[in-house]
Order: C-alpha cells, then structure tokens, then sequence
C-alpha cells in the first residue's frame, strides 16, 4: 500500500513539473513570392528570435530597437498609446494622403492598422496586436520602438496573426503559436 | 604436462587483440567516399579514424595556428549567437525553413540534436546534418580568435552516426558518413 501511494505521488509530482513546464513559443512567416514563384516558410522558436535580435545591427535595428520614421509627425507616444488602451472600442485614425490610407481601430480588445499603400506595389498591410500589450509598446525620445519587450511581451500573451502584407509582387503573414 | 608460458602468451595476444578490435569498434570514424565521372575520374573510400587526427592535432603547437579575422561585431555578439545557438539545440523539432521555387527546394529540419539541411535543385542536391550539441561545445570552448583544428574535430565526434555531408551531381558524388 506504501509503495503504491509512493508511486502516485511521484507520478503526480511529475505530472505537475510536465504541466507547468512553458511550451515553446514560435515566430512563423510564411511568404509567397509572385515574381519569382516562390514560397518561404520559416517557423524559429521565440527564444532563438529575442536572442539574435541583441546581435542584430543594421541602420534600422540595433541593440533589438527599431527606427519608426516618425520625426515629422511630433507624436507624444506614452499619451497616445494610454488614450488607445483607455478608450472603447472605435476607429480611432483615419488618414488619407496621395500615397496611402492608413485606418486605426480597437475592437474586441485587439488593436488594428491597416495600410492601403495607393503608389508602388499597392501593398495591404494589416497588422493586429492585443490592446493588453500596449504597455509593452516602448517607443524612446528618439522614436525608436523597443522590438525585443514587444516581442517578449507577445510570445508569452498572444497567439495568431500579427501582420498580413498583400502586395502585387509578394504575399506576407507573420503569426505566432 | 602443459607449457603454462605457451598459453598465457596465447592469452595475452587474444586479449590484446580483443582490446584493438573493441576500441576500432567504438571508436568513430569517419568515410570520406568520392565518385567523378569523365576522363580524370575519382573512385576514393577513405576510412579515417578520428581519434587518430586528433592525436596528430595534438601535437600541432599551438603558436603555429594561424590567427582568424574575425569581424569585432561577431565578436562582441559571441554571448547572443551562444544563446540562439543553445535556444536553437534545446527547441522541439520543427521544420524549420522550407523553401520552394523553380531553382531549388530547400528544407533544414531540427531533429534531435542536429540540423538537417537538404536542398534540391535540377543538377544537384545536398544534404547534411549539423550537430548542434558539438557546435555550442566547439564554440562556447573556442578562444574566438586562432583556428582551432580540435575545435572541429568535437564537431565531427558529436556528429550521430550516419550521412554527414551528401552532394551529388551530375559529374559527382561526395559523401561523408560517420560510422
């Protein structure tokens, strides 16, 4: 009988460390090529991205924070982001100049941009985030988006998509499951 | 009565050649298996046991390496290519990149502890198999700064038994299997 009792607590014990063990997140990015009839899959485990993102150094990405083009914009960033995260769900952006229409929305707690670029490749871009991450959407003094708490905050809160490109030259989805 | 001497020899050699054929079994060894085709063709099978290049390697000095130019910003990203490395080895298996075009198909699967890269195209097609657990051994090991013969031999010895390096052509066929 002691044995027995033995066995299932060490059985259990070890059903809880299965249980509680962290399931490996992944980064997938699938594109298809119409030029040069290719299709790309990449499927990279989360851990592996935040970790080549440190080394990564480009004139757009370095030390894991990105450049946003947003000089001439003067935005007050903390401000705006707070003001989407409080605010109920509407369209809170609608812009339209010569080269594209851009439209911000929140619905159902999740935060939509879309892009229909009018010059170039005519590319749709859609990128979707959880309202929820918003406090992980860090953006310095000089306008640079800091990728690597983004992408942390991400590969342990959500799963599905979060950005779709369709352009006359290429198709683009990213997700995360 | 029994010559005592005449049979501990015979034990001595048996034993002896027990321990050789023992150690030759377990040891790895790699096959280096070369075809070619046309006019200068190439038919090699070389079995080549690794402990022995090691031991020839040990005896390289090491100030006799030449140093390697590696660029500072690798350098100075040692410690997050180590950690996308190990992320890389310890990860579920996954196919991981699967590319399809008119030139070429290309998969790279992570099995176990290795990476398994084939591509195919219309003249050839190549397959090999990257052991992971040696490359963050090698690398974490590595000074970063002087070519290290050793460091790729741990590479080659962590290898899984099997297919190393496959490329065959139209004129050629290269293998390298550790066995």
């Amino acid at each position: 009988m002691r044995k027995i009792l033995t066995l299932s607590a060490a059985f259990v014990l070890m059903a809880g460390a299965l249980l509680a063990a962290e399931p490996t997140r992944w980064l997938n990015v699938h594109v298809e090529s119409k030029e040069d009839h290719a299709n790309v899959d990449v499927r990279v485990p989360m851990g592996m991205v935040l970790a080549v993102l440190d080394a990564v150094k480009t004139d757009e990405l370095e030390a894991g924070k990105i450049v946003l083009h947003t000089e001439d914009a003067d935005i007050d960033w903390p401000k705006l982001l707070q003001a989407i995260k409080d605010a109920p769900d509407a369209q809170f952006v609608t812009v339209s100049s010569d080269d594209a229409d851009v439209k911000v929305r929140k619905e159902a707690g999740t935060i939509f941009v879309d892009v229909n670029q009018k010059t170039d490749d005519n590319a749709q871009v859609q990128v979707q985030l959880p309202a929820s991450l918003i406090d992980a959407i860090m953006i310095d003094q000089d306008n640079r988006l800091d990728l690597k708490t983004l992408l942390t905050s991400l590969s342990s809160q959500t799963m599905g998509d979060l950005v779709k490109v369709t352009a006359s030259d290429a198709n683009v989805r990213v997700w995360i499951d | 009565m029994r010559e005592r001497g005449a049979s501990t020899v015979a034990v001595v050699v048996a034993a002896a050649a027990a321990g050789l054929l023992a150690a030759a079994f377990f040891t790895n060894w790699m096959v280096l298996d070369v075809h070619t085709t046309g006019p200068d063709a190439v038919n090699l099978k070389l079995p080549i046991p690794l402990p022995l290049i090691r031991t020839v390697a040990a005896f390289v000095p090491n100030d006799s390496l030449p140093p390697i130019d590696i660029p500072p910003e690798v350098k100075e990203n040692r410690e997050s290519i180590l950690r996308a490395l190990r992320e890389l080895r310890d990860a579920p298996d996954a196919t991981m990149v699967r590319v399809r075009s008119d030139d070429a198909n290309v998969v790279i699967e992570k099995k176990g502890k290795s990476l398994i890269v084939s591509v195919k195209a219309p003249d050839a097609t190549v397959h090999c198999q990257v052991p992971l657990d040696g490359i963050v051994e090698a690398l974490e090991k590595w000074d970063w700064k002087t070519c290290n013969p050793q460091l790729a031999l741990r590479v080659l010895a962590a290898a899984k038994h099997g297919p190393l390096v496959t490329v065959d052509s139209e004129d050629a066929r290269v293998a390298i299997k550790m066995w």
